[in-house]
């Protein structure tokens, strides 16, 4: 008789993502999968609207990340005016892309990945969470918050506000940069680089401690997709998509304009998100990833020094190799917020930065327009198609926890595979299977929220859809 | 004189669930206002300032509306970016060693889908938690 397993993180919108774990007869798993709802709810909600709301309207999507939205957004419809955006409006727009790298970056690893790496998976459960680590480590729960807070006061100096900014418009951004507001942010970042620097020992004394771990924990060969600057170097704002094989081999480069010749979307009967791959591969030999691990796979090196010192150490942990160990991600987040921060340093130094030269206007002359970025969790595509007058006719949107969704599944059931034992189901089992998608970061949360259910429920059912037992968190 | 604070949260583009968003926006009274998508930790900065912090959003669940004080005992998500009104109290304590008074008042609501109007019911349950707040903030002056 199979029995299933269903993980439900439950948001007021039901259905929102569940995980679901089949065992045989004997207990042990068969297959699991990851599920999760797509977002195109939001493409249809945006049809006939006038493609100018657009950057104000997508960062809605996301509570999180809406910087990543309104910057997607934003490209997207720099393209439809046809305008080559002011130099200073792309330093101000990657300004603010930084800030949001930091708080996003920060918030995941102190927030989510903090408990397991810190306080162990298989630690009480009403101790591992956010509030046990604070109330273990206060001093170092004040520095999450100062990071992410000093990640969000870039966002609110530079674009007005600290969420759903109306900053970037088509055609640039409609502020320039005060000199006030640049040497607060100056002030503060080398502070934040020592607060990272910390995170990152606690990283790496995990991954010494858990070497073996590490290397097998949701560990399985995928592509590898993601921006880079000209040089091969990591670029979250801008850049050529770069498509890396499981072996390490860069297959291909290409302008973010050309996505649709090689990404393609797989649909599978259990899920509503649809499975991304790269098209000359076919699927599931295209299968990829993206977000932190994927870019510092992708990436030849790191363009600001400190950042860089500590990819070489990334890098020289599979001897140049793609590491393929989900636990990864978690390193690759602080390698990235370290940059961020270096970054956000040379922006401000950029003497354009200060310039009033922030905004070229233009009319509707082309009618689509596709936007780029690398967003926290990965790259990030906004496509439109509008009419003469700029109304939008139709969406696209892939969202990085699109794009991860079949390493998500994959890494849920060899993890599944690995610790759940049917017969005896304890909660670091479940612990570890839901740690396999804290690495990934997806956002489930999403569009909305609201006070309503309890955030996991774990439910046994039989082969005949019959609940025989379940484990609810409280 | 206590200092007070209201945050409204939700999406105003998921119908109903800006339901805190926009009684925020009705509220006249003397009082500091917030507008959030979603709780996250950092704003524990924020809460310690205040003597008593109230929190305004949508519930899928349970009356027209209900207002309850906050303790710091709820279950906690390891998945989600979402922090609770609990969480949220208990960062503040621990790292501050303040302790706000933290209170949630929930509007019923039931539609969620895409678009920026509230349900009819939803508009009810609305204009109930306006004057409910009102009422509560003239209480605390008094």
């Amino acid at each position: 008789m199979e029995k299933k397993i269903t993980i439900s993180p439950v948001t007021r919108i039901e259905g929102h993502a569940r995980v679901t774990i089949h065992l045989n007869d004997e207990g042990k798993v068969e297959k699991a999968f990851f599920h999760v709802d797509q977002f195109r709810g939001f493409e249809k909600f945006s049809e006939g609207r006038h493609f100018s709301e657009m950057p104000i309207i997508t960062p809605r999507i996301c509570g999180i990340c809406p910087i990543s939205h309104h910057l997607a957004s934003a490209k997207a419809t720099d393209e439809i005016i046809g305008v080559e955006i002011p130099k200073t409006a792309k330093l101000l727009r990657e300004l603010i892309h930084m800030g949001q790298i930091i708080q996003s970056h920060s918030m995941h690893f102190f927030e989510l990945a903090g408990p397991d790496l810190i306080l162990g998976w298989d630690a009480d459960p009403r101790i591992r969470n956010v509030v046990g680590l604070i109330q273990a480590n206060p001093e170092l729960a004040l520095k999450a918050v100062k990071l992410r807070k000093f990640g969000q006061r870039i966002i609110e100096l530079v674009a007005g506000r600290r969420i759903h900014p109306t900053f970037a418009v088509p055609g640039g951004v409609n502020s320039a940069l005060t000199p006030t507001a640049r040497d607060e942010i100056m002030k503060g970042i080398d502070e934040m680089i020592g607060y990272i620097k910390e995170g990152i020992k606690l990283a790496e004394d995990f991954i010494e401690k858990n070497k073996e771990e590490c290397g097998k924990f949701a560990s399985f060969p995928t592509g590898y997709l993601g921006l880079v600057k000209d040089d091969g170097s990591l670029e979250l704002y801008d850049g050529k998509i770069r498509f890396m094989d499981k072996d390490g081999n860069i297959v291909k480069e290409f302008k973010p304009q050309y996505y649709l010749r090689y990404i393609g979307e797989k649909v599978e009967d259990w899920s509503y998100l649809k499975f991304p791959y790269y098209k000359p591969f076919g699927f599931p030999e295209g299968v990829y990833r993206v977000g932190p691990l994927a870019r510092l796979n992708i990436a030849d090196k790191i363009s600001t020094p400190i950042a860089n010192e500590e990819f070489k150490k990334f890098k020289s942990i599979n001897n140049g190799k793609p590491l393929e160990g989900s636990l990864y991600y978690h390193y690759a987040r602080l390698i990235e917020t370290i940059y961020a921060l270096e970054r956000t340093r040379e922006i401000l130094e950029d003497p354009e930065a200060m310039s009033q030269d922030v905004l070229r206007l233009g009319e509707v002359t082309n009618e689509e327009g596709i936007g780029v970025v690398e967003a926290p969790r990965g790259t990030l595509i906004h496509h439109y198609w509008v009419d003469e007058k700029g109304t939008i006719e139709k969406v696209n949107l892939i969202v990085s926890t699109g794009h991860n969704n079949w390493a998500m599944s994959k890494a849920v059931e060899q993890v599944a595979k690995a610790y759940v034992d049917g017969k005896n189901l304890k909660e670091g089992m479940l612990n570890r299977v839901e740690g396999a998608i804290r690495c990934y970061d997806p956002c489930l949360s999403c569009s909305t929220h609201a006070i309503g259910k309890m955030p996991i429920v774990v439910e046994l059912y039989d082969n005949n859809g019959n609940l025989i037992d379940f484990v609810k968190r409280d | 004189m206590k200092k007070i604070l209201l945050i409204g949260f939700g999406n105003e583009y998921r119908r109903d669930d800006g339901l805190g968003i926009k009684l925020l926006d009705l509220i006249e009274n003397n009082v500091e206002k917030m507008k959030v998508q979603e709780l996250t930790f950092d704003i524990s900065e924020i809460l310690k300032d205040y003597d008593i912090v109230i929190f305004i959003d949508a519930s899928i669940e349970g009356d027209e509306i209900s207002f309850r004080k906050i303790s710091g005992e709820k279950a906690f998500s390891p998945l989600t970016h979402h922090t609770s009104c609990e969480e949220l109290l208990i960062w503040t304590k621990t790292l501050y060693g303040k302790t706000p008074e933290f209170y949630l008042l929930s509007l019923r609501g039931y539609d969620f889908d895409f678009g920026e109007e509230l349900s009819k019911k939803a508009e009810e349950n609305l204009k109930k938690g306006l004057e409910f707040l009102k009422g509560f903030l003239e209480g605390l002056n008094e």
